[in-house]
């Protein structure tokens, strides 16, 4: 779960977010839309940890707050960015176990030839992902965000370059993750249909 | 599965797959060699390791600064950063991993030194060895606290030299240059010397540990 209010962020004289308030419940899918510049990514990439607010009254994830319990935080969130960081040396199943590994997951191997089999890419788990087009670093990257059980996915445009069968295995994952009552906002440029909520941004303000 | 181990397999499998710092950086460090040969071939009374502590120091820092860099355009940097161990142990599992590789390529920058500039150790070439390996574990932490703040930026490869290169210089160089002086002119400062360097390491990498966990 998600709580912003009074959620304010800067880029030196540009203001991208202003004052936006924002809650989001469990189990609840929310679209983000909005044009290029309007603060999408910026408002993921905090919600994450990545960057920092100026300042804001509440910022919460699952209670913890932002500035002051990041790992908690952290913990608690999957996050597909708009161009999966992945190591193209190693293979899909090496991957995704490092990524395991790094977050004391058990079982790593098993729990991500699992993932990969959900996501489509088991047949192409031992190959260099070096190798994988975008379609599949995309899954790759999605295996990846909902590996950890995350109670809140921020996915930053989950869908480019996808097939229509990607699309919809990740359509049905999501649906799932919504089902086991994850939190999940998706930045995306179209409205989606199973979506609960909407959201347009405007010059870091809700529209 | 310890997270250190687990950043340290990441980055032996990641270069050993691609090969692209460790053969880079070990060409440049022959080439450098062969530089320095030629241009003291006139000079008879050199003596002293100056130029094996100067080839360590700039393409050891190249290694690092690469393996930052790749990180960093690759967005895996981000990445790491995403996971839930702390800031303090991701210091330590990129210093570790770094370190290892910059073992390997002082290994054959040692080697090359001794063949082109004949063994000036004699026997103590073991402990010469053992000193450039001690003297290693501070580049590692200098340089990557410095590549891990600057390599984002514009010219990061650049600031990071500029960044590390005094404060090594002053610190774990002289005292690796004294100790391995030393040994070539069999005098009492090795002790010192060497006692010196392993508390500049304790410094940087417990300072470099702990700006890390500053930093979040």
């Amino acid at each position: 779960m998600i709580k912003l209010n009074a959620f304010f962020k800067s880029f030196g004289p540009k203001k991208v977010l202003r004052g936006l308030n924002l809650e989001t419940e469990s189990g609840e899918i929310v679209t983000l839309v909005g044009n290029n510049g309007s603060g999408k990514t910026t408002l993921l990439r905090i919600l994450t940890t990545l960057d920092v607010p100026d300042s804001y009254n509440i910022a919460e994830i699952d209670g913890f707050d932002l500035s002051t319990n990041r790992e908690e935080v952290r913990s608690r969130i999957g996050y597909l960015s708009h161009n999966p960081p992945y190591y193209p040396e190693l293979t899909g199943v090496e991957n995704l176990k490092f990524w395991l590994d790094l977050n004391s997951i058990e079982n790593s191997e098993e729990k991500a030839r699992n993932l990969l089999a959900q996501v489509g890419l088991i047949s192409f788990s031992d190959d260099l992902s070096g190798n994988y087009s975008r379609g599949m670093i995309q899954r790759l990257g999605f295996s990846m965000a909902i590996s950890h059980s995350p109670t809140t996915l921020l996915l930053d445009e989950p869908f480019t370059g996808l097939d229509s069968e990607g699309t919809e295995i990740i359509k049905e994952l999501l649906l799932k993750q919504k089902e086991d009552g994850c939190s999940i906002v998706i930045v995306s440029h179209d409205e989606l249909s199973y979506s609960d909520r909407t959201i347009k941004l405007e010059r870091g303000e809700i529209a | 599965m310890n997270p250190l181990i687990v950043l340290i397999r990441k980055e032996l499998k990641v270069e050993f797959r691609s090969l692209q710092g460790i053969v880079s950086s070990a060409l440049l460090s022959f080439m450098i060699l062969m530089t320095f040969k030629f241009s003291m071939s006139l000079d008879s009374s050199f003596e002293g390791t100056g130029v094996l502590w100067s080839v360590i120091l700039l393409t050891g820092l190249g290694l690092i600064t690469h393996i930052s860099t790749r990180e960093s355009e690759r967005g895996t940097f981000e990445l790491l950063k995403l996971s839930s161990i702390t800031r303090y142990q991701l210091f330590l599992g990129r210093m570790a991993g770094s370190l290892l590789l910059l073992w390997i390529l002082s290994t054959i920058i040692t080697i090359l030194y001794v063949i082109l500039f004949e063994n000036q150790f004699g026997n103590n070439l073991p402990l010469a060895y053992l000193v450039v390996l001690v003297g290693c574990v501070g580049i590692a932490a200098v340089g990557t606290l410095a590549a891990s703040t600057a390599t984002p930026l514009h010219g990061g490869w650049m600031i990071t030299s500029l960044f590390s290169i005094p404060i090594l210089l002053f610190t774990v160089i002289e005292a690796s240059l004294r100790a391995t002086d030393s040994l070539i002119t069999n005098d009492s400062d090795f002790q010192l010397a060497f006692m010196l360097l392993i508390l500049y390491n304790l410094a940087f990498v417990t300072g470099g540990a702990w700006l890390s966990e500053l930093s979040e």
